[in-house]
């Protein structure tokens, strides 16, 4: 802005000019809420409005309802509305210009619609600062209570209308949730409880029912885990349950509640209380989408608090699904998408007509929404619905691509046709040690490494060069570049602090070696040539004073922070000697290579291992364990050829191939065979992959942080997305999974 | 005046300022001298660290004088203002009745950043308009009618340029870039990043010597804006106060990375002063594209950042846990969205034992508080014209806050439970706009 103005200043002077700009309309948008309201006209002309059940807003329902979503803007303490049947922004505040919001407290961070539209419900996190607000002089925290028929259009012409209630909470909450018409369930992270909020002319707050500490005991009379933050509820009306998430705590509470709606501690899930992280967000499979259409929901999808993936519960047992065993793209047990996942959903989609043909963007069947923080919806699929044969209920299993035909739970393919990974219509090219490019067209030289020849063809026609992808289970590849090096660099061990010490020991506190994949075998590269303190000192041994070399030597041992090294005939036939301290008191550049092998390294995924550090043997000295493999070699055997599976997933993740071995890794396999040459470091095949997974997604602003459904079947389907930076509400049209509006 | 108008006058003196360097590219020849009792486009705040005074830097932004200065704010006669109020005051308050007498300083124009030394007898200031790192002696305990802030050898009260012993702009050959903007002063080294290039240089101030240029590091990025030290209570080998063995963290503006570095006089570097040991950087994993790092902070266990970022303009917030192979996490836990212009963030340690963390942002010109257990924002409120620099004070329960538009300090109140939790007790300096160009 400051630069255009200056350029401006500099080449034209003063000039008047149109300038554009947004109005906003929204601002730091926290949570939507879908709502249906009836209109009826009384004879005087004027209209009224009741909120009523969803399935009004259905087509040709009688009467005929209209959609709205009410948006909470975090900062501005307000509440917008659109409606979603003329896809306008409600002016709910005449007395003020354009299309104005209502205030409705402070901080609002979720917002939840009754179930027969009778109510909106908003839970403001923020702490009303007494003497703020003429109306709350002692600034009690309050739950918002909205009337939609006094809040929504020709009412509101009504100035100082009653649309709000508050009702005085002992701390803020920071969720909302309907158990029924008239009560809401909150969270009160402050007090590390829930309470129950009867609604109606005189509110009642229920006993907050604390959670930390636990109010049970487990088998043996120990006292269970607590939640000291509960956030998140999620509620299973058919099982007759109330789930609350916690902030940090990796379980769940379980509560039930009786008919008068006080709240019972059940227990925590799952047996033992353990998930991958905490559930920050929850959405439950709506009851009646099994396959016997009649049972309760049967799969929770929680965001992880942790890992910001999304965790796949089974809503019976509460314990998580493995993601891991059927999908190395998913070895981290969860569906992770680009960024944090924010907020997920799960909606059945029914296109009418249902489509004929499985296209990516087309929605028909039951799918997840999942919200990232990178401006993006990702869509699973909760059954497989990316081909029209599994759209009837077919064989299922959980995020197993290799068995069944119809995968439960599987981020959606966003390739048209999900023809499969294969060769891009360049052939990989070779590229010499000494800058020379061979291309991979014809037969390579014998001279030369290359991959085996497999002698096959992809289904494309297209060589294989002896690189096989799974063609079948296109998640298996990922669109990139594929970089093969004898003896490469590994990623990030360029340090510039390395210490020489005595008999080969090489330490740079700031380099975690055994997280970068060092492992013993592989080459250190030091760069700077001696320069001793000593001007006397001979150190011609390893070049000449003060100019930069590359001196090469063995890693006999590798650990967290250090090297132990040893000589070794380097690449340029050379045996330098270890460096001696003294010829070297300064800190050095250097870089770490993998011995003998090749280092595999994709564009996207980079390099793979699986180097930890192992036991320290004394932890009385400052030297750490070692770097190991795990597993090590003796579980990660060689592969018999490329449809051999691992002993452990884990094995797959390994970005070093060994000459005339099989290589394998989650995307791709060969052989690297040597040729008539001995191999020499620096040689490479470049490579690129296409066709491979791309998930699902539509970009829905810079920063969305929730969602909400729309089903009905007179405005949707159709996903509201809220976007807290730029964009205010998005709406995602899912006849063809694309923005079709948005109230910035 | 309406603040949409303010805030386009601002950057309209942004612009004009920019123009007249580029133009002229002198400063402080001539003109008129600053005040010593005014705040002028204050840009840096330092508590001293007995905590006895506050030490204000004006930047002089719109070259209205021929130099910036250093005031000295006497938090004696902040508190009694406050207890006089009964905890909160209304209505701004004349800077003047705040400054320690004959204690301001003038330095260059365009200073960035100010911080004091751990042990508190030294203040430092980045100072664009002339390259320089400058330096003051700090006197807490200097007799009334003494100097408090002396960046010279003389003494005697009075408001005086900065000697050139205490501006620092080279070490024979070595150089310091251009455009000084972020400051880090820890016990044995001070550095301050330049946004123009990325260099990052450092002093060595070990053992109490006067600050001397002995390395431009050149292996960041482009735009650094920001660092911290992090604290590593998980790490017995690096006690809090070795700053020898701590490790060092900075951003940048046109990089959605972390950049983590060691030094170490124990294995300097041939000719070049200590030795810099770059550890692997850490991504901004949550946003797109995440860069326009403006600031970062640590939690008190070093086991979380704190990163202020404008895209989008959001608090990220990493794992910095060491895990057993010495590496770190760097998992992102969170974002969270915030007004537009983030550009200062610190971490407030609170009286109860817990900390939140604040982050100011400059154009929507609002402070915004974050609790580290819910990893929300639990308040908002609203600033002065063109909020920046911000120091925390843990002791009182307080922070300090610049207005970098409208030239004044806010005291505001962090007592745990207090009713004026994160509210303005106290507003120190004259408001007073940058005039309209309209």
């Amino acid at each position: 802005m400051t630069r255009k103005f200056l350029l401006l200043l500099c080449v034209c002077g003063c000039e008047s000019a149109a300038v554009e700009t947004t109005t906003r309309q929204m601002d730091s948008a926290s949570d939507v809420a879908l709502l249906c309201a009836v209109e009826t006209r009384n004879e005087d002309g004027t209209s009224s409005w009741a909120g009523t059940t969803m399935d009004k807003c259905a087509k040709d329902a009688d009467p005929d309802g209209t959609l709205f979503a009410f948006v909470v803007q975090r900062y501005r303490g307000e509440l917008a509305a659109v409606n979603l049947r003329d896809r306008r922004l409600l002016d709910l505040d005449l007395r003020q210009p354009l299309s104005s919001p209502v205030v409705v407290g402070p901080l609002p961070n979720a917002i939840a619609a009754a179930p027969d539209g009778s109510s909106l419900a908003v839970a403001n996190l923020g702490d009303p600062r007494p003497g703020d607000d003429p109306t709350n002089p002692d600034g009690v925290p309050f739950l918002s209570v909205v009337n939609p028929a006094n809040l929504l259009p020709r009412i509101s012409l009504d100035a100082g209308r009653p649309f709000l209630s508050r009702v005085p909470l002992p701390v803020p909450a920071s969720n909302v949730a309907y158990l029924d018409s008239t009560h809401v369930v909150v969270t009160l992270p402050d007090l590390s409880a829930v309470a129950v909020v009867t609604l109606g002319e005189s509110p009642v707050v229920g006993p907050p029912v604390v959670l930390e500490p636990f109010p049970l005991l487990d088998g043996e009379g120990n006292p269970l885990p607590g939640l000291a933050v509960p956030w998140s509820i999620l509620i299973d009306d058919v099982r007759g349950r109330l789930l609350v998430g916690d902030r940090a705590a990796p379980w769940l509470a379980v509560l039930t509640w009786d008919d008068a709606f006080a709240l019972t501690v059940a227990g925590l899930a799952p047996d033992p209380y353990q998930l991958p992280g905490p559930a920050i967000a929850m959405a439950l499979e709506p009851a009646g989408w099994g396959p016997a259409g009649d049972e309760a929901g049967r799969w929770i999808y929680a965001v992880d608090g942790r890992s910001r993936g999304v965790m796949v519960l089974d809503a019976e047992t509460l314990t998580t699904i493995d993601m891991s065993t059927g999908d190395p793209l998913e070895w981290r047990n969860e569906l992770i998408v680009p960024g944090l996942a924010q907020d997920v959903l799960i909606g059945r989609i029914e296109q009418d007509p249902a489509p004929t043909e499985a296209e990516p963007a087309v929605m028909h069947g039951t799918f997840g929404f999942v919200v990232s923080s990178f401006g993006e919806v990702y869509a699973v699929d909760v059954e497989d619905h990316g081909n029209a044969a599994c759209w009837d209920g077919a064989a299922a299993g959980e995020g197993n691509y290799v068995e069944t035909a119809c995968p439960r739970h599987v981020l959606r393919n966003g390739i048209a046709g999900a023809e499969g990974p294969r060769w891009s219509g360049e052939p990989p090219a070779f590229f010499q040690a000494g800058g020379a490019v061979l291309s991979y067209t014809g037969t390579p030289p014998d001279e030369y490494p290359r991959f085996a020849d497999f002698g096959g063809e992809t289904p494309e026609g297209d060589p294989t060069y002896g690189v096989l992808f799974d063609a079948e289970h296109p998640r298996r590849a990922v669109s990139q570049t594929w970089i093969v090096e004898y003896e490469g660099v590994l990623p990030w061990t360029d340090g510039n602090g390395g210490q020489v010490g005595e008999v080969g020991w090489f330490r740079d506190r700031a380099m975690p070696f055994c997280a970068r994949g060092v492992l013993a075998g592989d080459i250190l590269i030091i760069k700077d040539g001696p320069d001793p303190l000593d001007e006397t000192a001979d150190c011609s041994a390893w070049g000449a004073v003060g100019q930069e070399t590359e001196l090469e030597y063995r890693i006999a041992d590798a650990y967290a922070d250090r090297l132990l090294l040893e000589t070794v005939v380097g690449a340029d036939g050379n045996e330098d000697p270890l460096p001696a301290p003294d010829c070297f008191p300064w800190a050095v550049r250097y870089e770490v290579r993998v011995g003998g092998q090749w280092l595999v390294r994709g564009e996207s995924t980079g390099f793979q291992h699986h180097v930890t550090v192992g036991e320290d043997p004394d932890p009385t000295n400052d030297v750490p364990g070692l770097c190991v493999e795990a597993p090590d070699d003796a579980i990660c055997t060689p592969y018999e050829n490329c449809t051999t599976e691992p002993v452990d997933v884990r094995c797959l993740h390994d970005g070093r191939a060994t000459q005339g071995l099989v290589y394998k890794n989650p995307f791709l396999c060969f052989t690297m065979n040597g040729g008539t040459s001995v191999s020499e470091r620096g040689m490479r095949w470049e490579l690129d992959a296409t066709g491979g997974f791309a998930a699902l997604s539509v970009e829905t602003g810079a920063l969305p942080v929730a969602e909400a459904l729309d089903l009905t079947t007179e405005t949707g389907p159709a996903l509201l997305v809220v976007d807290s930076s730029s964009d205010g509400l998005i709406r995602v049209d899912l006849q063809d999974f694309t923005v079709s509006d948005n109230w910035p | 005046m309406r603040p949409g108008k303010a805030r386009r006058s601002v950057r309209f003196a942004l612009a004009a300022f920019a123009a007249v360097v580029a133009l002229a590219g002198c400063f402080g020849s001539g003109g008129i001298d600053p005040p010593a009792d005014r705040f002028f486009f204050p840009t840096g705040l330092a508590l001293a660290a007995g905590g006895k005074y506050l030490l204000v830097a004006n930047s002089n932004f719109d070259l209205r004088y021929n130099s910036g200065t250093v005031d000295v704010v006497d938090l004696a006669l902040v508190d009694a203002q406050i207890d006089g109020c009964l905890g909160r005051c209304r209505g701004a308050r004349d800077e003047k009745d705040f400054l320690v007498a004959d204690s301001t300083v003038i330095i260059g124009s365009q200073v960035t950043d100010l911080a004091v030394a751990p042990d508190g007898s030294r203040a430092y200031a980045s100072v664009r308009g002339n390259a320089s790192l400058t330096w003051f002696d700090l006197d807490e305990d200097a007799a009334p009618g003494t100097r408090v802030l002396s960046c010279f050898d003389d003494p005697s009260p009075g408001a005086r340029r900065c000697d050139g012993g205490h501006e620092v702009i080279r070490n024979g050959d070595l150089w310091l870039p251009t455009e000084p903007y972020a400051l880090l002063v820890d016990r044995d080294w001070v550095f301050t990043g330049h946004v123009d290039s990325g260099d990052v240089a450092v002093f060595d101030v070990r053992e109490g010597r006067d600050p001397g240029l002995v390395r431009v590091l050149d292996v960041f990025p482009e735009g650094v804006n920001g660092f911290a030290r992090q604290p590593r209570l998980d790490d017995p080998e690096t006690p809090e106060d070795e700053s020898g063995t701590a490790w060092y963290w900075l951003v940048s503006r046109y990089s959605s990375r972390l950049y983590p570095f060691l030094m170490s006089m124990e294995s300097r570097q041939a000719g070049e002063g200590p030795a810099v040991s770059t550890g692997p950087s850490i991504g901004v994993g949550s946003n797109d594209p995440g860069a326009d790092c403006r600031s970062l902070a640590f939690s008190p266990d070093g086991t979380r950042a704190f990163v202020a970022n404008r895209e989008p303009p959001s608090v990220v917030v990493l794992d910095t846990t060491l895990r057993d192979d010495g590496s770190v996490d760097g998992s992102t836990l969170a974002t969270l969205d915030l007004g537009s212009g983030p550009s200062r963030l610190v971490m407030l340690p609170l009286a109860d034992g817990g900390y939140v963390v604040l982050v100011v942002c400059f154009d929507a010109e609002e402070v915004f508080v974050i609790d580290p257990d819910l990893l929300a924002v639990v308040d908002v409120f609203r600033a002065g014209m063109g909020p920046h620099a911000i120091v925390p004070d843990p002791a009182r329960g307080r922070a300090y806050l610049a207005n970098f538009g409208d030239s004044t300090v806010w005291v505001l109140d962090f007592t745990p439970g207090g009713a004026d939790f994160a509210r303005t007790v106290l507003e120190i300096g004259t408001p007073e706009p940058p005039s309209s160009h309209d």
